[in-house]
């Protein structure tokens, strides 16, 4: 065997560095890539420089990489430590890993699960709560309007839907009174919903249809920012709005102009339709239902509803902590006027949610209020780490279940509404 | 060895279909930006033509202008010829990733500093007897990348240097060593041949080149499956599997020779365990050395 072997000589001439490098990226054309392989099986030299040139390509690309450094650390790991080991070499005993990987995997995607359906299952308790308490106050509204039968009462609630489907939306035009859609930022934490709005509203700023479209979730507007926040999510009408029902729109927004007011507040018919209009998902015109005159009359009312309930929106007050730290609150298009609180004292967050209003500020002052902010309650925060700092954050994750937070990373928690404090 | 002057096209017997595509990749190549013509670069793929596809088919020929990299092709050329732009261009994209390269095949700063710079300066051009400056740009033929062959070139001249400094050991570092005291190394043991000689032969003649690479490079190299796979381009999953494929096959083979030879299966069985693929390979290690000094290109 010796001898045999021995006797393999290096097969024709070298190949050139031009060759060895077209070789190895793999550009020869198949009949230079086999003189070439046949040169190479026999000579070591030419093995060695190959080699050299391949590694160093190699390092080059993982030192770019440091992904790929990983990967080839392993790669080289897995490769050269066991195979060399025995003749055949094992390549299976570098996937060892997989099926712990794939149960590491499989109990991510189970938690993820798990945390989903528990945050999906809060949004909807709140949807619903607040949902009756629209549905409460646009009965009384629409009895007070008008004489024609909400649909809101005689039909059940509808079903909260956290992601509207589209097409479920628009082939349920007639059947679902009043859609209160969840947020849309549902799923995601009260904190980055409520992230996510501030920046919405930096945006928009008081627009009437940004106010209209402010979900339920709660917001909050920090020291100095022109922010506002609504004490009411403003109910959207997730259907669209055919011509018809375009027309009752109108008809409804001219109609309950003359109506007084539903909670003691202005009624902002204006502000509803474009409420109503603002939220409106267009459909593709194949998927619009044909609508009979019953279905335009219940749509009808269910406008009323949405714009009773716009109204009832529309009378919460805006907030903002001016740039003295001073709470001010603005009804509608009014001026800016200082909110009552009790002791002066420079605030620096106020957060609006589920009808309550609550704001902190330095030395970790904490009120709210539950009528709009004609009078506030303070809530004494427990002594934490000795921590008096001024109170950053206030997060809602439902409206029991609340968090404040001091610039100094103190917070607190309470799952009774304020009552007592963890 | 300088490449040979090119000859102009019409006497290479460029086909017209050739000629077409040359002017075709002629436009790919930006050469104009270096000031050469069409002719100039017609020139240069009948001289790459010339050197590596002298006995291709018409259809090989083609295929071998379409692999060529003409880009990097006509800047190593219009550096060769002095042109500042290709300088620029030069130094702006290749200088950086030519130290670069140095250091990871010398890893060691000084020493790929040296090799770089040494490079740099054939590249600019050495004068000849004659005093005409000789650019290392001249051997690139732009079959694969400027600078995977700038790496290439690198590797050999740092393997070429490491030979020459081992040569150069003085006596007292010999001494030192005990090299003048070492003992003899031991005679091979004698191994009962039984016909294993002959079977082990035919069994490697019929080897193809790809699945002697793979074995040379595996045992005899001691290269890593990931390096295997580097240098053919593909996962070392399918090295590993090929040489798992390779080895039972060799022992299938020359089994099936043994007993083609009159030896009885108990026979081979004994035969193949005292020399099972290791001892096989070993000896395969042991008498697989091949030609190692190396003329430069």
């Amino acid at each position: 065997m010796r001898r045999a072997l021995a006797q393999s000589q290096p097969v024709g001439d070298h190949p050139d560095a031009d060759l060895l490098t077209a070789f190895s990226e793999g550009s020869l054309i198949e009949r230079e890539r086999e003189t070439v392989l046949g040169h190479l099986a026999s000579c070591a030299a030419c093995r060695e420089i190959l080699s050299l040139s391949a590694q160093s390509v190699a390092e080059q690309q993982a030192e770019l990489v440091p992904a790929l450094a990983a990967a080839s650390a392993i790669a080289a790991a897995t490769a050269s430590a066991p195979s060399r080991a025995s003749t055949p070499p094992a390549p299976r005993r570098s996937r060892l890993w997989l099926p712990w990987a794939t149960a590491a995997s499989c109990a991510v995607i189970v938690c993820s699960l798990v945390l989903l359906h528990v945050k999906r299952s809060e949004n909807a308790t709140i949807a619903t709560r607040q949902q009756k308490q629209i549905a409460a106050a646009t009965g009384q509204a629409l009895d007070k309007s008008s004489p024609q039968p909400s649909l809101a009462s005689t039909q059940p609630p509808p079903a909260i839907e956290e992601r509207p489907l589209r097409k479920k939306a628009l082939v349920g035009a007639a059947s679902q009174p009043v859609t209160v859609p969840a947020s849309p930022f549902a799923g995601a934490n009260a904190d980055s919903a409520m992230r996510m709005q501030q920046a919405m509203s930096a945006r928009a700023g008081s627009s009437p249809m940004h106010a209209a479209a402010q979900s339920p979730q709660a917001s909050s507007s920090t020291n100095g920012d022109i922010l506002t926040a609504k004490a009411m999510p403003a109910p959207q009408v997730a259907l669209s709005a055919p011509p018809p029902q375009q027309q009752a729109v109108n008809q409804l927004a001219t109609g309950s102009a003359n109506k007084p007011a539903a909670v003691n507040q202005t009624v902002a018919v204006q502000a509803a339709t474009i409420n109503a209009q603002s939220v409106a998902v267009t459909p593709e015109p194949d998927l619009r239902p044909e609508l009979s005159n019953a279905s335009v009359a219940a749509f009808s009312a269910q406008l009323k509803v949405g714009a009773a309930a716009g109204a009832l929106a529309k009378a919460q007050p805006q907030w903002r902590i001016n740039a003295q730290g001073h709470l001010q609150r603005k009804f509608g298009g009014g001026p800016w006027q200082p909110a009552p609180l009790i002791e002066p004292a420079r605030m620096h967050v106020v957060s609006v949610f589920a009808g309550e209003v609550w704001v902190g500020g330095e030395d970790a002052r904490l009120y709210r209020s539950r009528d709009n902010g004609d009078t506030w309650q303070p809530v004494p925060l427990p002594a934490k780490n000795g921590s008096a700092d001024t109170i950053a954050h206030i997060r809602f994750a439902t409206p029991q279940r609340i968090t404040v937070e001091a610039s100094d990373g103190t917070s607190w928690t309470t799952t009774d509404g304020g009552a007592t404090w963890n | 060895m300088l490449p040979e002057a090119s000859p102009p096209a019409d006497l290479l017997g460029l086909g017209s279909k050739l000629r077409d595509i040359i002017l075709a990749r002629y436009r790919e190549s930006k050469a104009e930006r270096y000031s050469i013509v069409p002719e100039g670069f017609l020139a240069v793929v009948a001289a790459v033509i010339a050197r590596y596809g002298a006995d291709f088919s018409e259809s090989e020929k083609l295929k071998l202008v379409a692999s060529l990299r003409v880009e990097e092709l006509v800047l190593a050329r219009a550096c060769s010829a002095g042109n500042n732009a290709a300088w620029d261009d030069f130094m702006a994209h290749y200088r950086p990733a030519l130290y670069q390269s140095a250091r990871f095949v010398t890893r060691d700063d000084d020493a790929a500093r040296e090799l770089a710079d040494g490079l740099y300066a054939e590249l600019w051009g050495l004068p000849n007897r004659d005093g005409r400056r000789i650019s290392k740009f001249d051997y690139y033929m732009g079959r694969g990348s400027l600078q995977g062959w700038l790496r290439t070139v690198l590797s050999q001249q740092h393997i070429d240097r490491c030979r020459s400094l081992k040569k150069d050991v003085s006596l007292d570092e010999q001494i030192e060593a005990g090299v003048p005291f070492a003992a003899k190394p031991d005679a091979p043991l004698p191994i009962a041949d039984h016909g294993l000689t002959e079977a082990v032969a035919a069994t490697f003649a019929e080897l193809g080149a790809e699945d002697r690479f793979l074995l040379a490079s595996y045992y005899l190299d001691q290269q890593t499956l990931a390096a295997i796979g580097r240098q053919l381009g593909v996962h070392e999953s399918t090295v590993s599997r090929k040489l798992e494929k390779l080895t039972s096959a060799l022992q299938k083979q020359i089994r099936k020779r043994l007993q083609a030879a009159g030896m009885d299966a108990r026979q081979c069985d004994e035969l193949l365990q005292e020399l099972d693929v290791r001892d096989l390979n070993l000896d395969v290690a042991g008498n697989l050395q091949q030609e190692r000094s190396v003329e430069s290109f």
